[in-house]
Parts: structure tokens; sequence; C-alpha cells
């Protein structure tokens, strides 16, 4: 370390900024990435909410624990669009003229489902009255035979307690179903007029 | 556009000699107290790292169990010399760009003091036992506030150097500034709040732990370091900075996305968190490649000059070693592969990369242009220059890939997964080079405050430092 | 235009955003979380630390625990199975569509089904399908369901951690209610520990066994654990000769043996290189016991809403002619 370059070297200097455009690349790029995290955030992001540890809101927490009146609405949710969206429509108002609603109706929501689980099974025709609007159809088809205990107790439990219908009605069991079904046995094959269902306490 | 700016015709603007003069005190007090406290830090992470390999090796001492030994390090090097270190670079970039001094040395140097008694404060609590429990925020609460205190004279005055200055037009190394320091104190005084004083409920206080670490790293340690690099790339390679819409691009960018990550996968938190995260972290190479994009266009057809130029050469590896961290970060935070690797040494790796590797040699690359303007003498060894180069280069890469190899080759075993592989011996041996490079560096800076007083031909008393530089207007 | 004015204002506004979204985003979904009821039962999770776990938990925060050891348990999705648990008396029915399920056990696609079918009847529980989403599981019951067999939802926690045996499902928020920091850790030099409290320690790297977590109540096992884990913190070395863990000898004192050389009953069992001089003891003090009964208490294990842990199907007592049922 000779004294000759104690001295520091000579300063440039200080640094400015130079005329180059901005080039396309960064926002390219930028805007692929944000697009991008856009996506992400909205397939991963597990919908924002605050007890979702699952990134994907297509994995629904486990339902074995569930009661089992809710696994039986949510069977009777398939078993209704299956069966009786077609003519009942999903939303339950039915066709006016042809089919009527399940919305809001009083042979729906009774406070016990003898009606209900009867029309079921071996189908109700004539003049009948719903929501104050007269009916007269022998559209409605039996189901003894192709429904089983299970599958009517679940779509009487989705019917009656469908809160987005506004019916808030108790659910039904399949040991009911299957109780019902032994004592009108004697009626398979003929349908139930307004009158006779009415009858038949609730 | 490529005059000198101290020679312009306003014959009252203050020259180069005068704001060097005006905060040689601090910054030279700064970088001393940092370049100590790379020595606590490495010796400190030597003694972690070789206890990974021999665990009986001081065990039995309760002050120097793993345990405590490895965050005792880490917050000496990130607090004690990271910091002072970046303090330091700032105040000297501020009062160069902005052609102003000073604006209170004494205030400044008291608030070094009181930060190096913090820091001291919090490494030695750490050591008998009062960690706080919070990554990255170690220091005990009796430590903590100590260190906000001395950052609101030092960041204060910088602020209000910029404030005053007389270039009214600021370069890009201080937007980088101006981010970085009101970033720090926002970030410092929620963890604060919300971790000691006011303790939020259960795992918000990771959530809160995270934040302040993710933003730390982006917000404060890397706007610090591309200041610097910022600054000496193009002043060093005679060339002006490539193109000022790149530079702001690159800027906003990393002001709106940084905030953002720190989050890691997998944590026992709601899912979104993670996931913006993990978007933050894969958007931050956008300024990350913009920024390296312009310097070396900037740098195009001068490399060579590296091999002369120990602040080139700095700043060269820790551009490449700033690209290399967000990459892997970017890549690396998904779920899929964080699922296999978040728990191993490649967290480890990460930032080591970002700390001691881009944070680190870009300061460095600072320092070794800043010193010998404030001291007035050349830096006195070339060879302990080329040492720390060479050691810092090797012993990274040494560490780097010794770990993340193993890593990445057992990610997909079940191991993997649930704990990190053994530590090798090559990523110690890569520590003990990097330690060399840092020694090599310390022995350089004593040397020269050595030249320095010498070749100011007596003793200057301690006061006489801190004079603030001779009135520019009444001088001339 | 790049003013000082301008970038503050930039940077105050993206300080807000991100303080806003993460820091008060948090506060407002976690911050006011209480103790949850364990799925199908009254009981709350979590339930505050007794008080030597507590002084634990600063034991374990003081010495740095957290740096080698995680204590997070991931979980990567859920996917839903349907068993039957019961085949009931109508066996003709159930067996006509097992047949139709491709996907009986055991069988290969040149077998005769039906025989094969008869034979897993009595290896309960059948499994129906697994690894499938909540729908399609239910709808492989339904034809079960109707022939008067009794089938079960099953899920399975998903994940690398889970799989490894770190626990039966990942953490949530609800598990660090009480830790005050919380410690999730960022590293496993060593294995996680959010589970230590109900797994044996010499199995932490083996697969999760469900009865083992029944027995944490008992006595026994607790007092063999805590032997177990005063040893292991004393020195590694003596139960895993290639552990790279530090030893904490400092949380024991060493003291000279009472007259008649038996020992104090608190004393560790070390022999051979790990033992003390002769006449000399090893007794663990307050805080090593404080460390291990924090430790004994972690525990992440319960069924929550947000995550929930699966239970072996019930079945039905065997009768007494029929072979036993599988557990």
């Amino acid at each position: 370390m000779n004294e000759q370059s104690v001295n520091p070297s000579p300063e440039m200097p200080e640094p400015v900024f130079g005329a180059a455009r901005l080039p396309m690349w960064p926002v390219l790029l930028l805007a692929a990435l944000f697009f991008g995290g856009q996506l992400y955030l909205e397939t991963y992001g597990g919908g924002f909410m605050g007890d979702n540890y699952a990134e994907s809101l297509k994995s629904p927490a486990p339902t074995g624990d569930l009661p089992p009146e809710v696994l039986l609405y949510l069977q009777g949710q398939e078993v209704y669009a299956k069966y009786c969206s077609a003519c009942h429509q999903p939303n339950g108002m039915g066709t006016p003229g042809q089919f009527p609603p399940l919305a809001g109706s009083e042979w729906v929501t009774g406070p016990g489902h003898a009606r209900t689980v009867r029309i079921i099974l071996d189908a109700v025709g004539g003049p009948m009255t719903v929501k104050g609007v007269p009916w007269n159809s022998e559209a409605m088809l039996a189901w003894r035979d192709q429904l089983k205990d299970d599958e009517i107790a679940a779509v009487t439990t989705f019917i009656r307690g469908n809160k987005d219908w506004g019916n808030n009605a108790p659910p039904v069991k399949t040991e009911q179903v299957k109780a019902l079904r032994d004592e009108t046995s004697g009626h398979a094959g003929r349908k139930y007029s307004a009158e006779e269902l009415l009858k038949i306490p609730e | 556009m490529t005059a000198d700016i101290a020679s312009t015709s306003n014959a009252s603007a203050p020259t180069n000699a005068d704001l060097d003069a005006s905060c040689r005190g601090p910054v030279a007090f700064l970088l001393i107290s940092a370049s100590l406290w790379l020595v606590a830090a490495t010796v400190l992470g030597l003694i972690a790292a070789w206890q990974l390999h021999s665990p009986e090796f001081l065990a039995g001492c309760e002050f120097l169990t793993h345990g405590r030994v490895k965050p005792a390090a880490s917050n000496a090097l990130l607090y004690g010399f990271t910091l002072q270190a970046a303090f330091g670079v700032a105040l000297w970039l501020i009062c160069r760009l902005g052609r102003a001094p000073l604006s209170s040395p004494i205030a400044v140097f008291l608030g070094s003091k009181l930060w190096n008694v913090g820091v001291t404060l919090g490494v030695a609590g750490i050591l008998i036992g009062d960690n706080s429990g919070y990554e990255g925020f170690e220091m005990p609460r009796y430590a903590a506030p100590l260190l906000l205190v001395a950052y609101l004279l030092i960041g204060g005055n910088a602020l209000v150097t910029m404030h005053e200055r007389r270039q009214r037009g600021l370069f890009a190394s201080q937007w980088y500034l101006l981010l970085a320091l009101l970033w720090f104190p926002w970030i410092y005084s929620t963890a604060l709040w919300l971790l000691h004083v006011h303790p939020v409920r259960g795992i918000t206080q990771s959530v809160v732990n995270w934040w302040f670490v993710g933003n730390l790293h982006c917000l404060v340690l890397v706007p610090f370091a591309l200041a610097a690099a910022h600054y000496v790339v193009p002043k060093l390679t005679e060339r002006p900075l490539h193109s000022r819409d790149l530079a702001l691009f690159g800027f906003w960018t990393l002001v709106f996305v940084g905030g953002w990550s720190g989050i890691p996968a997998g944590a026992p938190i709601p899912a979104w968190f993670i996931t913006v995260s993990i978007a933050a972290a894969a958007l931050t190479l956008v300024p990350a490649l913009a920024v390296l994009g312009n310097l070396l266009a900037t740098w195009k057809g001068r490399f060579g000059l590296v091999r002369n130029n120990p602040a080139l050469a700095f700043a060269l590896i820790g551009l490449v070693f700033f690209f290399g961290w967000s990459a892997r970060a970017a890549l690396f935070s998904f779920r899929t592969p964080a699922e296999f690797l978040r728990f191993s040494n490649l967290s480890t790796a990460q930032n080591q990369l970002l700390l001691a590797g881009a944070v680190g040699c870009m300061l460095f690359a600072a320092i070794y242009e800043l010193a010998p303007r404030l001291a007035g003498v050349a830096w006195p060894c070339r060879g302990m220059a080329r040492v720390h180069f060479w050691g810092t280069l090797v012993g990274t890469v040494l560490f780097q890939v010794s770990l993340v190899v193993p890593a990445i080759r057992g990610a997909k075993s079940l191991e993997g997964a649930v704990g990190a592989l053994p530590i090798p011996v090559a990523a110690f041996a890569g520590l003990l080079v990097l330690a060399v490079g840092n020694l090599a560096f310390v022995g350089n800076v004593c040397w020269l405050i050595v030249r320095h007083t010498q070749a100011c031909g007596c003793r200057k008393s301690v006061a006489s430092l801190f004079q603030p530089a001779a009135d520019p207007e009444v001088a001339s | 235009m790049m003013r000082g004015a301008v970038i503050f204002v930039g940077v105050l506004f993206s300080m807000a955003c991100s303080w806003a979204a993460l820091i008060f985003g948090s506060q407002v979904q976690l911050g006011a979380l209480l103790p949850g009821a364990i799925v199908n039962s009254s009981e709350l999770y979590p339930a505050p630390r007794p008080g030597l776990a507590q002084q634990g938990a600063a034991v374990y925060r003081a010495n740095g625990c957290f740096y080698c050891h995680s204590q997070q348990v991931r979980q990567g999705g859920i996917t839903f199975g349907a068993v039957i648990t019961d085949p009931g008396t109508n066996t003709i029915a159930v067996l006509d569509e097992l047949v139709k399920l491709d996907q009986v056990a055991g069988l290969t696609p040149n077998h005769n089904k039906r025989a094969h079918a008869v034979a897993t009847l009595t290896n309960l529980p059948i499994v129906l399908v697994a690894g499938v989403g909540p729908d399609e599981a239910r709808k492989a019951m339904n034809p079960f369901n109707a022939t008067g067999a009794k089938t079960e939802l099953t899920f399975k926690n998903l994940g690398a951690d889970i799989a490894a045996g770190l626990g039966p499902r990942g953490s949530v928020a609800r598990d660090y209610l009480f830790d005050n920091p919380p410690l999730p850790g960022s590293i496993r030099i060593g294995p996680d520990l959010a589970n230590i409290g109900t797994r044996a320690p010499e199995r932490f790297a083996g697969a999760w066994n469900l009865s083992a977590a029944a027995r944490t109540n008992d006595l026994q096992q607790a007092a063999e654990r805590t032997a177990w884990h005063l040893h292991h913190l004393y020195n590694p070395r003596v139960k895993n000769k290639s552990s790279t863990m530090p030893g904490y000898p400092f949380l024991f004192e060493a003291r000279p043996m009472k007259a008649g050389a038996i020992g104090s009953p608190d004393a560790l069992r070390l022999t051979g290189e790990f033992a003390p001089a002769a006449g000399w003891e090893i007794v663990p003090t307050g805080e090593a016991r404080a460390l291990v009964a924090y430790l004994l208490s972690l525990r992440h294990a319960a069924s929550l809403a947000e995550r929930a842990v699966p239970r072996p199907p019930t079945l039905p007592a065997p009768s007494t002619n029929a072979p036993a049922a599988k557990p």
C-alpha cells in the first residue's frame, strides 16, 4: 500500500436519469400475472370466508356428523330434482292450469304428514283447491311402486321444510312412511280425491 | 444531463466535500457499529450452525443453547448490522442526491447510540431467555420500543433532510429511500402495539408477525438495497440510468405488491390469507425483473468494470441474488411445492439469500463507494476487498446449493414434508467462507479508519466530527 | 411529477390497504374467536392449559424450541366415502347391489363377483366407495339404504402431514386460542409437536394410531411419557442415538445421593456414558417438569366444525354365532 494510493479514486458525477421509454414486456408481464392472480384468488381463495380453511369452495365441510333429518333433506333435494321438478318446477311453483304449486301449499305444510305422503303414494285427482285456487287434474302420478320408503320420506321432508319456498313444516321419518305405506296398502292403484283426503286427520 | 451537478452555476450549492463533512460523523458511527454487529452476528451464527452438527457444543451453558444463540445471531445480523448499515447508506445518499447537508447530526448520533443500546439489550435479553416468541421480532419488551424511539431520531432526520433538499427533483434512489423510511416505523409500531402492548388473540399474533416480517423484507430491506443499487450502478458505470419510466414502473409495482406477502402456505388460518400472499409472491417478480432489466441495460457493455471495482462487483452479485430470491419465493410459495418444502431447509436458505445475499451485497456495494469519500482516503487493502467479495460469493453459493438441492430432491418423500434433512457440512463450510469474507471487510474498515486519522494528521475530538459544514452561502 | 408528496400518498395508500386486509381483516375474522363445541359433544375446545403447562410454555419460548420444531399440522383437503356397517337381513338384495357396484374391495374382473360379494358380507365395514366427493358417496349409499342395510358416510383428511401421522386433522385458528404467543414454527429440524401430547413419543415418525389417542387419560401412559420426555430433554442421545437436538442439562440438577444409595424416585435412570458420577443423581427442576407438562398438553386432535376428525364407523355388536366384526 504505497502512499500514492492513499487518496481515493476521482469521483464520478452523481447518477441521472436516462431517456429510454418503458418497454412493453414488464407491462404485459404485470397484466398477465395480475389476471392470473385474480383467477387464483377466485378459485383458491376459499371465498374470503373466515371459517374456510380449505382453499377451494368445492370441498364442503364433512357431513358425516349431520343430524339425520338434514341428511334426509339433502337426499330429498335429489329425489325432487329427479322425479318431481319436471311438473312442479324446481321453484315449487308448478305451472298455472297444469300442475299446482307446492310452495306455500296447505296440502304440503300441514301439521302432520298423513295427507302429503298419501298423495305421493297413490296420487290425487279431480277437483281440489290449492292456496285458494281451484284445480281439476288427473296428471299426478302414484309413486308407491317407483319410490322406496326412504326416498318418499326424503322428498316429503324436502318439500315440507324448504325455506326457499317459504315452507317450514316438520320433517318425516322413513319409519313413518313405511307404517303409512302398510296402513294404506289397500288403497294401492286408486287415486285419492280431495274430499277423501280432507277427511283424514292431519 | 451529464454535467457534474455539484458545479452548476449556482455558486451557493454545497460541494460533495461539504455534504460529506455534514454527515461524516453519524454515518461513520452507524457504519462502524454495523461492522461490529456484523462480527458479533458472524460469531454467534457460526456457533449456532456448528451446534446443528455437534449438538453437545456448548449445550451445558444455559445462555448459549442453540435455541437462544440462533435468534441472537439473526437479530444481531438484522437489527444490528443490516438496518444500521442501511441507515448509514440512506443518510449519505439523501445528503448527496438532495444536495443538502444533514439537518441535525447530533440527533442522528443520539438515535444511533440509542439503537445500539436497544439492540444490545435485545440480544442480551434473548440470550438470558426473554425471547418474545415472534420470529423476526424476538427482542423482549424492554428493548423493542427503544428501537422505535431511536428510529424516530434517525429516520425523522433523514426525512427532514430530504424535505430540505436543494435539488428538488427526486432520483430513483430517493424514491426507494422514502418508501423504506416511511414503511419501517409503520410496521414496527404496529407490531409493537399488537404483539407487545395489547397482544391480539391467538393465531392473529402470528398473522401480525408474518405480516411484519414479510413487509420488513419486501418493503424496508429491499428498498434500502435497491436505493443503493440504483445509485452505485449508473454512477460507477458513468452512464445514465437506462429508463426513468421503467424505474418508475418497478418502484410503484413494488409499493403495491410487496405489502401482501409473508403468510406461509399451510398456516392454520383461513385459506384466503395464504392465497393472497401466494399471489403477491408471484407478482413480486414484476418489480424484480423491471429493476434487473433497467440496471442491466444501464450496465450493458461495461461489465468489465466489475474487475477493479468492488462496489460494482457487489452490486452485480446483489442483483443476481435478489432476482434468485424473488424467483424462488414466487415458485415455492404455491401450496403444492410448499407442502414438501415449507418446513425444509429451503426457508433457511431463502432468508440467507435475502439478508446476506441480496440486501447485504447491495449495501456493501454502497459502502465500498461511500466510505472512501467520507474518509478522504482510499480503501487500504484491495486484497481484503477481494477476499470479502469472493468469500461472499462462494460462501453464499455453497450455502444455497448445499441446502436447496437436497431439499428439492427429498421433497417427494414424506420425510421432506415432515422434516428438514440434516444440514450438510457443506452448508457450514459455506457459512465459514462467508464469515471469512465478512471479517476481511471489518478488518478493511478498521484499517480505513486508522488511515483516515493518520491522513488528517491529528486526532480529532468527537465533537469536531459533528460540526456541520461551514455554511455554503457564507463560504462562497 | 414524482414529488415527495406523491410518493408519500402512494405509500400511505398501499400501507393502508395491506394493513386493512391482513391485520384488520384477520382481527375481524379471527380476533373474537372463542372456544367452540366439539362435534357431537357439548364440551368446549380448547380449554386453557393447566398452570404447570402454562409455565412450561414460557420455558419452551425462552429456550427457542420453536426454531427447530413446528406446531402446526397442515391439511390438503377432504375426500368422502361410504361403508356398509350392517348388511341387515335382506342379504340377497345387498349382494345384488354389491355385484352392481364395481368397486367392492378385492374383486378382479374375471372373478365370480357374487361369490366374492358373499365373502365380503362378514368382513365389516364394507367399503362401497372412497376418495370421492360427498354427493357421489351419498349416491352410492342410497341403493343399500333401500335394502335395509345400514350405511355410513365416511371421510378422510388428506395431506402429507396427516399421512405421516402428525395428527388426525389440520390445525385451525381455534387450536391456538390460549397460546400467548402462539409458536407455530417455520422449520422442522425436529418433528412437529402439535399432537405430541397424544402420540407415544417414540412413534413420532410412525403411523397415526387412533386408538392410542383414546388412552390419553390413562395415568400409566402419562407417567411413561413424562419419564420419556424428561430423559429426552436431559440428553436426546439417551433416547435416540443419532439425534441432533441439543440437550438441556441446565434444566436438571445434580444432587448427591442420600445415604443408602437408593436414589430418589424422581431421579433420571441414566446408564453408560450418560450416567452421572458415582454417588450423584440427576433430578429434574421445576422448569423441566413444566416444560414436559406443556409438551403433554399439546394436542390439536379434537373434532371441530371447521375441521373434523374421522371416527371409525359404528359396527353392530357381533352375534354369538357369527365371526367377530373387525374393530
